[in-house]
């Protein structure tokens, strides 16, 4: 029998993974190459050790396959293993995952288009990129997670392993800081 | 209803307001033009960030990650059928060698019980436990049948409980 790709279901793929099937476990990759390497990227903030590190990803969820309860949904435990892997990284170069007086957020400075008019799209993405970059690693996790990924926020507590509440806070925090500098942006869109 | 605050609009958009207050929002938008603006501008801020944020996996990613992985047969140090069985083994042979270890004990037993009971078949019983001294433990062993039948009932137990964690390792 032919199974084409876009057919196999997942709780299919992760049963023969769990039992060894690298073909299955690389079509599970293939499914979420994009998700982790977003997620890695813009809570690293830099793309050079990104692959790396999405690619450490894949490797302990291969290892760790067979504590993955299936009660969970298999892109939650990914995600978990996702922002484990960008903290460790993180922590080696010394820094911290989610410190940010509300000083710092006031004095951040962001360059702007010449006139003001974000007319070409890459302009206006890269002004995104930019205010992104001068958020907390964690604080980017939940906005990839709550604005990409589209997950609730009750979801995103369990995955970071922090309360509710902070998580509320922290999203209302990066949504303040992206709103008072890219207001032009968005009163233009 | 006043004007309310901006974080009242994260949570309208993040679907995170009970109904009546979701209901009392929307009423108001539809009176406010200046809560309207600011509704369109939140929106403007989500849909900037989903088209900013995600990035594409370098090509042959999933394939470099396919060749990296080690085959799951030996990602264990020790398999779980392994530690079973290792299980199994040193239980039985425990076992076995109370048997040479338990003629001691039990020859104390049957003397300090002796000193207390009165009953002649307690004592019988017993009295088969004392002649097992120190010495050709195996023999005296295997000439007592009762002792040797415990033995081999607890080890075929154990046994049984490791090849049936071997059979359940293989069959996962």
């Amino acid at each position: 029998m032919t199974e084409t790709r876009s057919v196999i279901p997942e709780v299919d793929l992760l049963k023969r993974a769990r039992k060894g099937d690298q073909a299955a476990f690389g079509e599970l990759v293939k499914r979420y190459q994009d998700m982790v390497f977003t997620l890695v990227c813009r809570t690293l903030g830099r793309s050079e050790r990104a692959a790396d590190v999405s690619q450490e990803v894949f490797i302990r969820a291969w290892r760790g396959l067979s504590n993955f309860q299936e009660k969970s949904k298999f892109s939650s435990w990914l995600y978990r293993i996702t922002v484990n892997c960008c903290i460790s990284e993180i922590r080696k170069s010394g820094k911290m995952v989610d410190d940010l007086g509300s000083e710092e957020l006031e004095t951040l400075r962001i360059p702007t288009a010449e006139n003001d008019h974000f007319e070409k799209q890459v302009e206006k993405k890269d002004l995104i990129e930019r205010l992104l970059s001068q958020l907390p690693p964690l604080y980017r996790t939940m906005v990839v997670l709550h604005y990409l990924q589209d997950l609730d926020l009750q979801e995103i507590a369990i995955i970071l392993d922090r309360p509710l509440g902070t998580v509320k806070a922290y999203l209302h925090r990066a949504r303040k800081h992206l709103r008072q500098h890219a207001e032009m942006l968005l009163i233009n869109e | 209803m006043d004007c309310p605050a901006i974080e009242k609009f994260d949570e309208y958009l993040a679907r995170l307001l009970p109904s009546e207050e979701r209901a009392a929002f929307e009423r108001h938008i539809e009176e406010c033009s200046s809560c309207q603006k600011l509704l369109v501008q939140e929106r403007n801020l989500n849909r900037l960030l989903a088209q900013s944020l995600p990035q594409t996996a370098p090509p042959g990613f999933a394939e470099l990650v396919q060749s990296k992985l080690v085959s799951r047969k030996y990602t264990k140090a020790v398999p779980d059928w392994l530690w079973a069985l290792g299980l199994g083994l040193v239980v039985a042979v425990s076992c076995l060698l109370f048997g040479r270890a338990g003629s001691h004990f039990t020859e104390y037993l049957s003397k300090t019980i002796s000193s207390y009971s009165e009953n002649p078949s307690w004592l019988d019983r017993w009295s088969r436990l004392e002649s097992l001294v120190p010495g050709d433990w195996w023999g005296q062993l295997s000439a007592n049948i009762s002792i040797l039948g415990v033995n081999l009932v607890i080890a075929g137990v154990i046994l049984c409980f490791a090849l049936w964690q071997v059979y359940k390792t293989l069959r996962a």
